[in-house]
């Protein structure tokens, strides 16, 4: 009690921490030029450099950064701490839009392979932390980015050779998959990513790559292993196929735009823009042309109808006859499904049914209300589309709509015909929360030149002279199409109303108030968002 | 450079709204593909000077199916 104190000098770096300091400088970029450098002329980011531009500059804090390859009894120590820093996967928590959605509604954490540690794979350490952090991911209920480029397992991990055979007890792919649904799930890809890399990021509700990555279930050493020749990892799931072929959401010029689109999808499920503009609503009474035949882009209307520079189209190379889209409105956010007329006049086949059904099961599990844009002759037709399991495909809209719980706005834009029409206006006209139509609005039970083959078969048949039948047949068509003008449609209480264009926006902002208010989700609304 | 303008989709041509020798803007709708009753308008991709026209009005035309060449 009696000793004096001693004045602590607080620039004293003592010994322990020096220590502490160093090991971590070693896992920065600064300590690792030759690796950063290689890097940068591929073009691409270091992770660190990624998740810096991702997260906050305000106070993350990173898990597990100490953490070295599994590989003590081959390489040593000094060695692994250079080679392997944090075991090649960085772990960090912060947050993403914070300076517009407020602390608890920007939270994140991300989960990034680093490449320039044994190409990204997946070691013993980075499994076992990953594990850690998606324990609390779940625990917290916090959306979780992962970057995901990385060549899969990594099999020279020898520290554990005697006492562990395969590994395929690791629970890293069950826990990550176990948030779908609980929390938004972003993959983010740049460069090679194959096999367990793949497979995380094959269970994220959003994929975004660059455009000149290579995404696989097995790079090249695995198929050369399975007999099937030798191929570059160029060769590999290259974006002009991951694309077009659904598996990519998102296509990004570089890791600097990855980032940034992922920040943007991000938004949509923080809360609500503070402030939005939007285009001159008279605009959308000229979208539909005059000529009930012409095809037109519907990706105009969106933009004019969504407040300005909100539009993030999802998976604009797949499923082309249905635009997928994330919006706000007011600066508020929805997600949003239209028909494309320039794909089979906007007749929906299986890969759009496919698209339509994910999309919406991605917007019930965060509970975004969806804005449907009708314009479709229906269900595609004929032997060639049924060869591909339309039928099924096609009930997945009717499953997936009638079990969501969130609300549908309808909006019919011009052709409102059959099943097809049912289905993408939530399972039933009347199962949506509106449906109204603009004045260009048509409608039938079916394609109106069928309907009349099908109902005046005999009739017509009975006229002898082609040329009379035929005229027959195109009055009887007119006559259908008169009765499914959408004025005597809304007489019939079929539709809620017909609409001016230009007020589109205030019916959807209506139909959204007249909703009750959601409780604060702390569980998950439904198992999972399916992966297809 | 040559810019070939293919068919995005089966189809018959219903019209074709320019000639060899036209000079057509961006955006400038070049022909009409008729396609499951709906008429698709296909539009130049850039400015140009319409080279050669491989199709007459009725054709059928697959998809990618070369049908105008600009220059």
């Amino acid at each position: 009690m009696k000793e004096k104190k001693k004045d602590v000098d607080l620039d004293e770096i003592r010994p322990d921490l020096a220590e502490t300091i160093e090991r971590h400088r070693l896992t920065l970029d600064e300590a690792r030029p030759e690796a950063v450098k290689k890097r940068h002329e591929r073009n691409q980011r270091t992770i660190r450099e990624n998740i810096a531009d991702l997260l906050d500059p305000t106070g993350s804090i990173e898990y597990g950064s100490l953490a070295l390859a599994a590989q003590r009894q081959r390489i040593p120590m000094d060695e692994l701490m250079k080679k392997t820093p944090a075991d090649g996967l960085i772990a960090e928590v912060g947050s993403v839009n914070g300076d517009l959605f407020g602390q608890q509604k920007s939270r994140c954490m991300v989960l990034g392979y680093d490449y320039t540690v044994l190409a990204g794979t997946q070691g013993w350490f980075n499994h076992k932390k990953k594990d850690r952090m998606l324990k609390l991911a779940y625990k917290w209920r916090i959306p979780v980015v992962l970057f995901a480029e990385g060549g899969g397992g990594r099999p020279g991990d020898v520290d554990m050779t005697d006492i562990v055979v395969a590994g395929l007890d690791f629970m890293s792919f069950t826990l990550f998959a176990r948030l779908s649904g609980l929390v938004p799930l972003v993959g983010v890809v740049s460069g090679r990513c194959f096999a367990g890399n793949a497979a995380l990021l094959g269970c994220c509700d959003v994929i975004i790559a660059t455009k000149d990555s290579n995404i696989g279930m097995a790079g090249p050493a695995m198929i050369e292993g399975g007999g099937l020749g030798v191929f570059a990892p160029e060769d590999v799931g290259p974006i002009s196929i991951q694309s077009p072929n659904g598996v990519v959401d998102i296509v990004a010029e570089d890791d600097a735009d990855a980032v940034a689109k992922a920040k943007w999808y991000l938004s949509y499920f923080q809360g609500d823009m503070p402030t939005w503009d939007c285009a001159d609503q008279r605009h959308l009474r000229h979208v539909v042309p005059a000529n009930r035949r012409r095809a037109y882009n519907v990706r105009r209307a969106i933009e004019i109808l969504a407040d300005s520079k909100s539009v993030l189209e999802l998976r604009p190379e797949f499923g082309i006859g249905i635009v997928t889209a994330l919006v706000r409105i007011e600066g508020k956010p929805f997600g949003l499904m239209a028909n494309n007329t320039f794909h089979l006049a906007g007749a929906i086949d299986s890969d759009g049914a496919d698209k339509a059904s994910r999309f919406v099961q991605l917007c019930d599990a965060f509970d975004l209300p969806v804005i449907v844009l009708i314009d479709t002759p229906g269900f595609m037709v004929g032997p060639e589309a049924e060869k591909t399991a339309q039928v099924r495909h096609f009930g997945r809209i009717f499953l997936n709509a009638a079990n969501a719980d969130i609300p549908v706005f309808s909006v019919v834009l011009r052709r409102g015909y059959g099943l097809g029409a049912m289905a993408v206006a939530g399972g039933s006209f009347h199962n949506s929360d509106f449906i109204v139509s603009w004045p260009t609005g048509e409608f039938g039970g079916m394609g109106l030149e069928g309907a009349v083959r099908l109902g005046f078969k005999k009739e017509l048949e009975a006229i002898d002279d082609p040329e009379e039948r035929e005229k027959r047949f195109e009055e009887l068509v007119g006559l259908y199409y008169e009765r499914g003008k959408a004025v005597n449609m809304a007489s019939c209480l079929e539709i809620d109303n017909v609409i001016d264009p230009a007020d589109t926006r205030r019916w959807i902002m209506q139909g959204l108030r007249s909703q009750p208010e959601r409780r604060l989700r702390t569980t998950k609304k439904r198992p999972n968002i399916d992966g297809w | 450079m040559a810019i070939d303008i293919k068919a995005p989709m089966p189809g018959i041509i219903m019209e074709i709204l320019v000639d060899e020798g036209y000079t057509v803007r961006r955006d400038d709708e070049l022909l009409i593909l008729e396609a499951m009753k709906m008429e698709n308008p296909i539009r130049s991709p850039e400015d140009g000077v319409v080279k050669t026209i491989l199709v007459r009005k009725k054709d059928f035309v697959d998809t990618d199916q070369i049908i105008m060449s600009l220059e």
